[in-house]
């Protein structure tokens, strides 16, 4: 969903990072549903708090990649916005999920488990057969 | 300059390289707004230096043009002719439920309020809805909204006011062309009519509700 030109913000904060760029890649093709996941757990929130919420789970993301993200979002109406006067600075843009975003949220959740599941199964075989050998 | 002046001129140097780029792609100028907010609020917050928090600005300004470029490459259910032809099925199949299934019912009776005159105020109400979308198209994608959503609060207000037309115009024009629709119609048995009505209807707003539903991102 993102542009490769945005890509390079991406940085996933796991004590496991080897290759950045492929770690970019996996993101990339999650991320969305992250926001979806994130923006389901409260009523609605903001940019900034949004990256909050995400760097608390591990997952560390620049205003330059989620920003165009939330911007396909509500186009998609997956999620819907409103602009609030800032508490002490400038007015800040809230985001909602809508019900469209929950279920999406909900099926393509579904199929990334099984995804995931699926991988780790073949990189567990993978990492058997090589202690065999 | 110190640190703390420097800053927030490194922000509004950042925006307007921003907001310069972003006019060359030809973004609208409310949409430029919002992302010179966005970005503002978002340093504001975070204390991050806009550089480290969104890229180059004319890097951040071509992710943005990307992602409305992006929507606006989604097909609109409401351009083409696609809309014609559901709007026309669907006013078709309310016309003969009208005529067949309720044939005995009075257009100014409005005290029982029979399901196929219900039909047809739907109708009406997605007249009013299409009509009002492609008229507010435009200002909608000045303000950023979603004019569909728009188009389904105005419906509600267009049923009352195509309800009222019925009852003012309709006892006067709708008896003469019921009558000689009827006497035109082939001699199928009125049910196969009702049928042709049923299945236009909801053809109709099968299709209208997909079409209307904006794919899923990519």
């Amino acid at each position: 969903m993102t542009s490769p030109s945005t890509g390079r913000h991406y940085l996933l904060v796991v004590a496991h990072v080897v290759n950045p760029e492929r770690h970019a890649q996996w993101l990339r093709g999650v991320l969305d549903l992250l926001v979806l996941s994130m923006l389901s757990r409260v009523d609605s929130t903001y940019g900034y708090a949004l990256v909050r919420d995400l760097e608390a789970e591990g997952v560390s993301v620049k205003g330059g990649t989620l920003y165009p993200l939330l911007s396909r979002l509500e186009q998609d109406c997956l999620v819907s916005t409103r602009w609030l006067p800032g508490e002490g600075g400038p007015g800040r843009k809230w985001f909602e999920i809508t019900a469209r975003g929950r279920h999406l949220l909900a099926e393509e959740s579904t199929g990334w488990c099984a995804f995931s599941r699926t991988v780790e199964q073949i990189l567990k075989d993978q990492s058997v057969a090589r202690e065999k050998r | 300059m110190n640190g703390a002046t420097q800053r927030p001129q490194r922000l509004e140097d950042y925006l307007e390289a921003l907001t310069l780029r972003l006019q060359l792609l030809d973004l609208p100028r409310v949409r430029i707004g919002q992302v010179v907010a966005e970005v503002r609020a978002h340093v504001h917050d975070s204390g991050e230096d806009p550089r480290t928090a969104f890229g180059a600005p004319a890097d951040y300004a071509d992710a943005v043009a990307v992602a409305e470029a992006d929507g606006q490459a989604r097909p609109d259910p409401w351009t083409g002719w696609g809309w014609m032809v559901r709007f026309t099925a669907f006013v078709a199949g309310a016309y003969l439920l009208r005529m067949f299934a309720l044939n005995s019912q009075s257009w100014s009776d409005f005290t029982t309020l029979p399901w196929p005159l219900i039909v047809y105020l739907l109708a009406l109400g997605a007249v009013g809805a299409m009509v009002s979308r492609w008229l507010i198209r435009p200002w909608a994608a000045r303000q950023g909204v979603y004019a569909p959503t728009l188009s389904v609060a105005i419906a509600p207000r267009a049923l009352v006011l195509g309800g009222l037309a019925t009852v003012i115009v309709g006892p006067a024009v709708l008896p003469f062309q019921i009558q000689t629709f009827i006497e035109l119609a082939p001699g199928a048995p009125a049910t196969v009519w009702i049928g042709v009505g049923v299945a236009l209807v909801g053809g109709a707003i099968i299709t209208e509700i997909r079409a209307s539903r904006p794919p899923r991102p990519d």
